[in-house]
């Protein structure tokens, strides 16, 4: 039986897989070809923009939907003929059938943690053991002592991708070497940097890799019992783990003598409930133990006293993915790919302007050039790159002009940002950096926890003075205080949030100084993003007086009669740009500085 | 009723502690599922009782996390995202949509109880930026008029 593979992530879903799933089931019996091929639904394929998918004989078709099903039964199923039409277009505009090998998004990728990902049905484990799972834990238990998987581990050089980036194999050594009769092995699925999703999508189109993962984390260590901490606002990969781990106890994969061995391990899922500084690893571990999730000072570390006093590794979902790849392949093969310090792959989400939005996974060590570029298509609306944020709130930006830059650990820290758990932001030339620095902060000051003064007290005093600076309010020495302040909250926080936090204003004062100049000086904001330092006027050129943004004015603040050159009257506008949104004549535009009532501008 | 609910609250919980402690944190979020998004005080008073553990240990867990709270302030919870990739996705926009139509801020309830309305950090789902999620519910890819079309149908009951 043949297979045709229906992408069922996340994205997928809301833009109407199952109705596709369900239209190709009615087409298949309808042609009396359903006892010829089999539907199978996988996890995300990785290109959320051009959802729904299908592959069928290894073509690769896009943005379905039900019309689309009947007519690739018909044509390609029934008639041997490619649909044209579904098929995927390169970024030169050529239509490509094997779009997962000929489409450079597809092909510059290297996939081990999302080796499954878009290949197997995550409801099943056979088809997750059909694709060599648990063949790993297998061996682990039976061929190689605890130690010897730490050196594997070790030697592989494989790095944290929660965050920190520390050596995943000496976390291990550190634990194993703990004298306990206790110790936990913890899955940190709290995923909430702005940007990143890759775990979800692990989570939701892999679950077993992970499963795995933690079970040969949990024999090297001397583990009995493992959490795995999700976040409430992903319930599909809530559902998906349910399901795992229950097949996995049934076939013996977890649970009591593990493949008939004398190692007993087994998995409980925890649903953390909207705090962002559950995912630091102090605070998470609070928060299993039925405590408020606020950090500790550490050391004692999570290896040496976790849950409850006892020793416990916390491994981020990606982390764990990569484990039962790197026993089964060696750590040689691993290290073939990505840099001497930083050896592997990592998954990237790609978000903001950019044209392919979705994740890839890539060697470490790929430019930013070539990840926007190459893999992501570039920026929309031919719009110019300004700059990459990276690491979420506790990153910063990159500026157009350093994105040959290889990304990893150490190139990203000299710029001034981290890796974090790898969201990459794309921004043009209409986003401020005056904004996005204010928006981390905005953040930042809403998800700290409150124990401890730096943190607590020095990100609302940041955000207050860019508050002031995006409202042409501040002054020169605004500016000062604000590197000061982020350097204090730098170093004296209690836990990585307020110790990152800084990290968004010192890199855009860094690279785009100039910015906040300006918007001091000259009340002026470059972007035309910040509200008070614009005006919404329109081109008397190009006003063909359609009154459509009358119509739409929510104050009423705009003049003018059919036909007629139309105005906005600038203190009754409050900006909130819907004529601008609404104008099919491009008649409108945003001026900075903002102009008064009865001021007069040139159109640009 | 209350009692019904607290104990089955405690009995689901009882299934998945495997300490004595993560129980709580456990005992708080079945309580939310039974009283379909809040766990009001006396409820919490009650199974701190039953737990034999002082009633502040539960209160510190549902004051703490932002989606627990002791009281049901409205019919739908609405929570926008406000994170960078959404922003600048044009979520401002739908967050000045969200204002503009339901007449409140961030924080606050409609005089008609129907709707509150939260911003909340990014929901990992940047790849359809903008976003909000209702009760649960995620919203993808919105634009102001999808928002106000989706206002409409909570508000017409045509979702639930
Ligand atoms: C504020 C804050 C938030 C964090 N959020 C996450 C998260 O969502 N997921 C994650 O895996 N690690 C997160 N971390 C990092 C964890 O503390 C920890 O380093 C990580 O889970 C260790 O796993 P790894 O070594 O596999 O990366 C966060 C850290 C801080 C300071
Ligand atoms: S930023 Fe809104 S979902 Fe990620």
């Amino acid at each position: 039986m043949k297979e045709i593979r229906v992408c069922a992530g996340g994205a997928c879903i809301a833009s109407g897989a199952f109705s596709v799933r369900d239209a190709l089931l009615k087409e298949l019996k309808e042609k009396g070809l359903d006892g010829q091929y089999k539907i199978v639904e996988t996890g995300c394929m990785g290109m959320c923009s051009r959802g729904p998918f299908m592959v069928v004989d290894g073509v690769v078709y896009a943005k379905l939907n039900e019309r689309a099903v009947k007519e690739i039964v018909d044509s390609h199923l029934v008639g041997g003929k490619v649909v044209e039409k579904y098929l995927m277009a390169l970024p030169e505009g050529q239509k490509v059938k094997e779009a997962f090998k000929e489409h450079p998004f597809f092909s510059r990728q290297v996939k081990i943690v999302t080796r499954n990902l878009g290949k197997i049905d995550p409801k099943s484990i056979d088809d997750y053991i059909d694709r060599g799972g648990y063949k790993a834990l297998e061996k682990v238990l039976k061929e190689m002592k605890p130690q010897d998987v730490i050196e594997e581990i070790k030697n592989s050089g494989l790095r944290g991708r929660g965050g920190a980036g520390f050596p995943t194999g000496l976390k291990w050594e550190f634990a194993a070497k703990q004298k306990s009769d206790r110790k936990f092995v913890v899955c940190n699925a709290d995923e909430g940097d702005p940007g990143a999703f890759m775990d979800r999508a692990v989570l939701e189109g892999d679950p077993h890799s992970v499963l795995e993962g933690m079970a040969i984390a949990a024999y090297a260590i001397g583990a009995q019992q493992g959490y795995i901490y999700v976040r409430a606002e992903y319930p599909l990969a809530i559902e998906r783990l349910t399901v795992a781990i229950d097949q996995a106890r049934r076939r013996g994969f977890l649970g009591k003598n593990i493949l008939g061995t004398d190692f007993s391990f087994d998995i409980q899922i925890r649903i953390g409930a909207g705090a962002f500084v559950c995912g630091e690893e102090t605070a998470l571990m609070a928060s299993i133990m039925g405590e408020r999730g606020q950090p500790r000072v550490r050391p004692p570390y999570p290896v040496e006293k976790g849950l409850w006093g006892y020793p416990t590794v916390i491994n981020n979902v990606e982390t764990l993915a990569n484990i039962a790849w790197i026993i089964n392949n060696g750590w040689r093969e691993f290290r073939k790919y990505g840099t001497e310090k930083s050896p592997g792959t990592k998954v990237f989400a790609l978000a903001g302007k950019i044209n392919n939005t979705g994740l890839v996974e890539v060697p470490l060590g790929i430019t930013l050039r070539e990840l926007i570029y190459d893999i992501g298509g570039g920026i929309p609306g031919g719009k110019k790159l300004k700059a990459v944020q990276t690491g979420g709130p506790s990153g910063g930006v990159i500026p157009a002009d350093k994105i040959d830059t290889p990304i990893d650990y150490e190139s990203l820290t000299a710029l001034g940002t981290i890796m974090g758990s790898g969201g990459i932001i794309v921004l043009d030339e209409d986003d401020c950096m005056v904004d996005v620095a204010k928006f981390f902060l905005e953040f930042t000051v809403h998800e700290s926890c409150g124990k401890c003064t730096p943190c607590r007290e020095g990100t609302r005093a940041m955000y207050e003075i860019l508050d002031r600076i995006s409202k042409g309010e501040g002054t020169m020495e605004d500016i000062d205080a604000l590197e000061e302040l982020a350097v204090v909250v730098k170093e004296t926080s209690l836990c990585g949030l307020g110790q990152t936090a800084p990290n968004p204003v010192l890199t855009t004062l860094r690279y785009f100084r100039e910015e906040y100049e300006i918007h001091v000086k000259e009340k002026r904001c470059p972007a035309k993003k910040c509200r008070d330092l614009i005006s919404y006027v329109i081109d008397p050129k190009a006003c063909t007086g359609c009154t459509a943004c009358k119509i739409v004015c929510p104050t009423g603040a705009i003049e003018g009669e059919l036909n007629k050159l139309h105005y906005i009257h600038q203190d009754l506008c409050i900006k909130c740009g819907s004529c601008m949104d609404v104008c099919r004549f491009d008649a409108v535009f945003k001026v900075s500085p903002p102009i008064k009532e009865d001021e007069k501008v040139q159109s640009s | 009723m209350v009692e019904e609910k607290v104990r089955s609250a405690l009995e689901k919980a009882r299934e998945k502690v495997l300490e004595e402690k993560d129980y709580v944190m456990e005992v708080v979020r079945y309580l939310h599922e039974e009283f379909d998004g809040y766990a009001p005080p006396e409820a919490l008073e009650l199974a701190a009782h039953l737990l034999e553990v002082p009633p502040s240990r539960l209160y510190e867990i549902a004051t703490f996390y932002s989606l627990y709270t002791l009281k049901k302030e409205a019919k739908h919870v609405i929570s926008v995202c406000a994170s960078l990739p959404c922003h600048v996705a044009g979520g401002r926009e739908i967050i000045e949509t969200l204002r503009k139509e339901l007449g409140i801020d961030f924080g606050q309830v409609t005089p008609d109880g129907m709707f509150k309305l939260e911003e909340v950090g990014c929901l990992g789902r940047c790849d359809t930026s903008p976003n909000m999620m209702i009760d649960g519910t995620l919203y993808r890819n919105l634009t102001p008029e999808k928002v106000v079309a989706i206002l409409e149908a909570y508000r017409k009951g045509v979702i639930e």
